[in-house]
């Protein structure tokens, strides 16, 4: 009784709404990515993405019981588990595609790295809510170490998505949390720096030609480059703007994809989720994924107005951060306003992991609604 | 700088957060509504391609229109240059292969030791067994594939160079490496299954499923129909400024080189919609190909089949031809080698017996010995040299000469093979013609030398076609192609001469060229030979040139002819047998200067038993026996069968 009362109280609807109907369309939009022609009903995908979310049901439950404060007071602990997976990964992870990213769990394969973008909002949210420090320049030292170090265990995986997806997390939470604009504008000036370095020395070949492959097909490049980039990286960015593209206003129909231009998109039941959306549903399609996570995004940036803890508040900027930053890069990527970066769309991509993480961050942020604090921040949290 | 406060922080995400979406849709407004056309027309062609089609090659049919040759779908062995990727680990379960030894198989789940490091070297051993080959050979020939796969690479590689270089060669390594190279081509369906049975343990050999040239005629035409070689792509233009290229087999020898353009036939091409994995889906549409043209040939299959029978395992050759129209009946060459067998060794001493032609090494099946390869034609031109000598007015039928054994020219004592194995004494044309002597002729020649008529001789060999193009359409496109010897010139010493009167000395020719000048002696007008009886819809016309020659003189040497298989000819011991058919003959024994000879027999028979008239030639090289003791029980054996029906 008390249980079930908890699970209601809990249940933030203008954040679960949306957060379902997401999972509805990545749901619909799965049976465009069976090679075979015509739509296939509850398929392969659809069971196992049906296990997904059944289990991430059950984490997000678990979350939503334990009290937010109590997840934060022992935020530190996840972290160190978190690392302590990552490390794991390194050694004893699953390899495919050439990347070692995923640990196997009693036969069930999962992405720590998925894992680390909850500690880390939650450590992010330990470690700020009651300081100052971040406020000088030096007191950015260490959220910014506490970022990095997972950040450089996921790069080694090598997932440079995920790890680039700790940036913005971080910048996002220090600014709410009232950090120095003009720190933050410095550290981004000296990120811009080292782009070019980076691009020529610290990246993979592959990593690099995705990046050629983006800046090929750009309005100004030369005619030579979007000629050779047909048949090199830029083909993934080409084949999915040519599935957004033809959907047109209202989309080929569901499970009509195939058919259409959606057998050349690479990857398409799960970095590139949302070509099959856009080829199917058209705009129309699109545009509501979109005001769906607009719905969810400011719903939970007005959660982070409402609530008075710090913590909370955090928490649900990081949260706000991860989804809205993953949810921009992977529909910018796909229509091609980004490099391809490999990164997922949360709730719509295929992945038991992605979907656990993003309905655990989902529960994370219903359990901040549930508990209001009545504590009052210091300074800029007044 | 005052600090903003968290509401104005929290409404600047919010912003930001807002526009960042509003871009999003803008995009997808400009490419799903404004450019929906551009990338409709694009996914349209992603799915919609051509393909050029390769035409099938025509087919080479015998005389009664049974296939020699034809395309059909087979198996072929192929090797790949790099068969495996390094340091993986495979489980033997299921083949899944891993990075490193993995605690459980991520497929199967099975644990323990289980997982082997795959073949880091090709195993020859059990395809060479299959392949019926040396190990050596099979190595030979998979070092000859890598090879040019990493000539290939470095081509491409170009003049790259540092760290670029050994990345680039890393990736074209990979991609080209791993692209099969084919050994052997019609390899049968137990074989295939072998080797694909194979696969696990030995990656590196793969059978795919070809477009094969397939030959049931075997061994006995592949002298006459070639082999076909990989040639480079030829573009296929579509018309519409598109073009593909389209790899093709082209002839190397034979009809399949002679006739390559009309073999081959003209590509078309599909226009289809296809699926991600190119499967065609739709036709859209298309220009078919155009088959090449059907070559019917002259050649009979059972006949031929019992000539190569009959001529046996000796290096020689055997014709056979109309004697009225010149079509080649038979044309039988030794050794033959199988179409199909072009590996290691054999291939080497085939392409080099090609390019050698009669400097080809001794046993060495050359394509063929019937039409190319030249050699001295010994007593058998010994009817040319009588009828040369009556033109001339230096012999006479009715004149008889002494024949002392031993030829002497101005009182010098021929030796060696001027002279005669017995004593003839007194003998008329036709009993020099049938017992073969050699001084009768020899006398007949010094005659026409002493008196300056020696170019009637060189006359009348060329009336029967010597040292000229048989006709026959695979000799060579060559116009420089020398055919045979007789080109007779005033430094020739005397003997030379007067030993070519016998068919030794400096002439030399083929067994083709002998049949078709005995084809000119038994109808007095000389065939071009010819094996192609019909090309596509065009029935080939035969072609005669008169001889010119008188009809009494000519049925006078083919009476004597006819005498040689008769009791006290020189063939009666061998080919009495011959006598039945009406067969006029000459046996023909030259010399060598080594105790090998070219044993030969020529003749013609006249229609009979549903045969059609009949001009033949059998040379037998490096024989230990004469012509009649080689050839005449061979030619038995075959007429027997030939004038049967088919019977015997």
């Amino acid at each position: 009784m008390k249980l079930g009362h908890s699970l209601r109280t809990a249940i933030h609807l203008p954040v679960v709404i949306p957060a379902l109907l997401l999972l509805l369309v990545g749901f619909l939009a799965l049976s465009g990515i069976d090679m075979r022609v015509g739509y296939r009903w509850l398929g392969d995908w659809h069971m196992r993405q049906l296990t997904g979310i059944a289990l991430g049901m059950a984490a997000a439950v678990v979350v939503v019981l334990v009290p937010y404060k109590a997840l934060v007071r022992n935020a530190y602990l996840v972290y160190g588990a978190a690392l302590l997976l990552l490390l794991l990964v390194l050694f004893a992870g699953t390899v495919r595609k050439e990347s070692r990213r995923w640990l196997s769990l009693f036969g069930v394969d999962f992405q720590p790295s998925e894992v680390m973008k909850l500690a880390l909002v939650l450590t992010l949210a330990r470690f700020i809510r009651f300081r100052d420090s971040y406020k000088t320049f030096r007191g950015l030292g260490a959220p910014f170490l506490l970022t990095l170090i997972p950040m450089a265990l996921i790069l080694k995986q090598p997932d440079l998505g995920t790890a680039l997806l700790c940036i913005p997390l971080l910048f996002t939470m220090l600014f709410a949390a009232g950090a120095r604009l003009r720190h933050l504008l410095l550290i981004m000036v000296m990120g811009a720096c080292a782009i070019y370095p980076v691009y020529r020395w610290g990246l993979r070949d592959y990593q690099r030609s995705r990046i050629d492959g983006f800046m090929a097909q750009l309005p100004f490049a030369a005619s030579d480059k979007k000629t050779k980039d047909i048949t090199g990286h830029g083909y993934q960015v080409r084949q999915s703007k040519i599935a957004v593209g033809s959907g047109g206003f209202s989309g080929v129909g569901l499970g009509e994809g195939q058919a259409a231009a959606l057998h050349w998109v690479p990857e398409r039941h799960n970095d590139f989720i949302f070509a099959v959306v856009a080829n199917e549903m058209g705009l129309l399609g699109s545009a509501f994924v979109i005001l769906l996570f607009a719905w969810l995004l400011l719903a939970i940036l007005a959660l982070a107005i409402r609530h008075r803890d710090p913590a909370g508040r955090l928490i649900c900027m990081g949260v706000f951060a991860l989804f809205g930053f993953q949810a921009f890069i992977n529909i910018a990527m796909t229509i091609g306003l980004m490099p391809i970066t490999g990164m997922t769309l949360p709730f719509l991509s295929y992945g038991r992991s992605s979907v656990i993480v993003s309905m655990m961050a989902v529960a994370l942020v219903c359990n901040v609604a549930a508990r209001p604090s009545y504590e009052f921040g210091r300074g800029d949290f007044d | 700088m005052k600090p903003i406060p968290y509401r104005q922080r929290v409404g600047l995400l919010a912003l930001l957060c807002g526009c960042s979406l509003f871009l999003l849709v803008c995009r997808l407004t400009a490419l799903q509504v404004f450019d929906h056309e551009e990338w409709l027309e694009l996914a349209d062609r992603l799915r919609s391609g051509w393909r050029p089609v390769r035409p099938m090659r025509g087919e080479i049919v015998d005389g009664k229109g049974r296939v020699l040759a034809h395309d059909a779908a087979g198996f072929e062995l192929a090797v790949l240059a790099m068969p495996w990727r390094d340091g993986r680990f495979e489980c033997e379960k299921c083949g899944t292969e891993h990075l490193h030894v993995p605690r459980r198989c991520r497929r199967c789940r099975e644990s323990g030791k289980k997982f082997v490091k795959r073949a880091d070297e090709r195993d020859m051993r059990p395809i060479a067994k299959l392949l019926d080959i040396r190990v050596r050979e099979l190595e030979a020939l998979v070092k000859k594939r890598v090879v040019a796969v990493e000539r290939h690479v470095e081509e491409l590689l170009g003049n790259l160079t540092g760290v670029k270089r050994e990345r680039q060669r890393r990736e074209l390594w990979f991609d080209h490496g791993r692209r099969p190279q084919r050994i052997r081509r019609d390899v049968s369906y137990e074989v295939a299954r072998e080797v694909a049975l194979q696969r696990r343990r030995n990656p590196a050999f793969v059978i795919r499923t070809s477009h094969g040239r397939v030959y049931p005629g075997g061994a006995v035409f592949t002298h006459i129909l070639g082999r076909l070689v990989e040639a480079e792509s030829i573009v296929v233009e579509r018309g519409d400024g598109t073009a593909r290229k389209l790899p093709v087999e082209v002839g190397r020898s034979g009809v399949e080189y002679h006739f390559e353009s009309e073999l081959r036939g003209a590509p078309g091409w599909v226009e289809m919609k296809r699926d991600l994995r190119k499967r065609t889906r739709t036709v859209l549409d298309e220009r078919r190909a155009e088959p090449g043209r059907r070559i019917r040939l002259t050649i009979e299959t059972e006949v031929q089949e019992r000539a190569a029978a009959a001529l046996g395992d000796v290096e020689g050759a055997f014709v056979v031809v109309h004697a009225e129209t010149g079509a080649v009946l038979a044309l039988v060459t030794a050794p033959r080698y199988e179409p199909h067998d072009y590996v290691g060794t054999l291939q080497k001493w085939i392409a080099r017996g090609e390019e050698m032609g009669t400097q080809a090494p001794v046993g060495s099946p050359i394509p063929e010995r019937a039409f190319r390869n030249y050699q001295i034609p010994g007593s058998i031109m010994k009817p040319f040299t009588a009828l040369a000598a009556l033109d001339s007015g230096d012999g006479s039928f009715s004149e008889v000469i002494q024949c002392e054994r031993e030829f002497r020219y101005h009182g010098i004592r021929a030796i060696g093979k001027l002279r005669c194995n017995m004593l003839h004494n007194e003998l008329n044309m036709h009993g020099a013609l049938r017992i073969s002597c050699n001084i009768y002729f020899q006398t007949l020649v010094a005659r026409m030398l002493d008196k300056g008529r020696f170019p009637a001789f060189v006359r009348m060999g060329r009336r029967f076609g010597f040292g000229q193009r048989t006709g026959i359409e695979i000799a060579s496109r060559n116009p420089d192609t020398k055919f045979g010897r007789w080109d007779f010139d005033a430094a020739r010493q005397p003997g030379t001469l007067i030993a070519s009167a016998i068919g030794q000395g400096w002439v030399v020719t083929s067994p083709a060229q002998i049949a078709r000048a005995y084809a000119g002696l038994a109808t007095g007008s000389l065939p071009r030979l010819h094996l192609i009886a019909r090309l596509g819809d065009t029935a080939t016309a035969p072609e005669r040139v008169a001889l010119r020659i008188s009809r009494d003189r000519l049925e006078r040497v083919r009476a004597a002819l006819r005498d040689v298989p008769r009791p006290g000819g020189s063939a009666y011991d061998y080919a009495g047998e011959l006598a039945r058919y009406q067969m006029a003959c000459k046996t023909g024994t030259a010399q060598r200067g080594t105790r090998k000879n070219n044993a030969w027999m020529a003749g013609f028979a006249p229609a009979r038993a549903g045969r059609p008239p009949i001009a033949f030639a059998m040379a037998v090289l490096r024989s230990d026996l004469g012509g009649g003791a080689t050839c005449g029980p061979r030619l038995v054996e075959f007429f027997r069968y030939y004038y049967s029906g088919g019977k015997q």
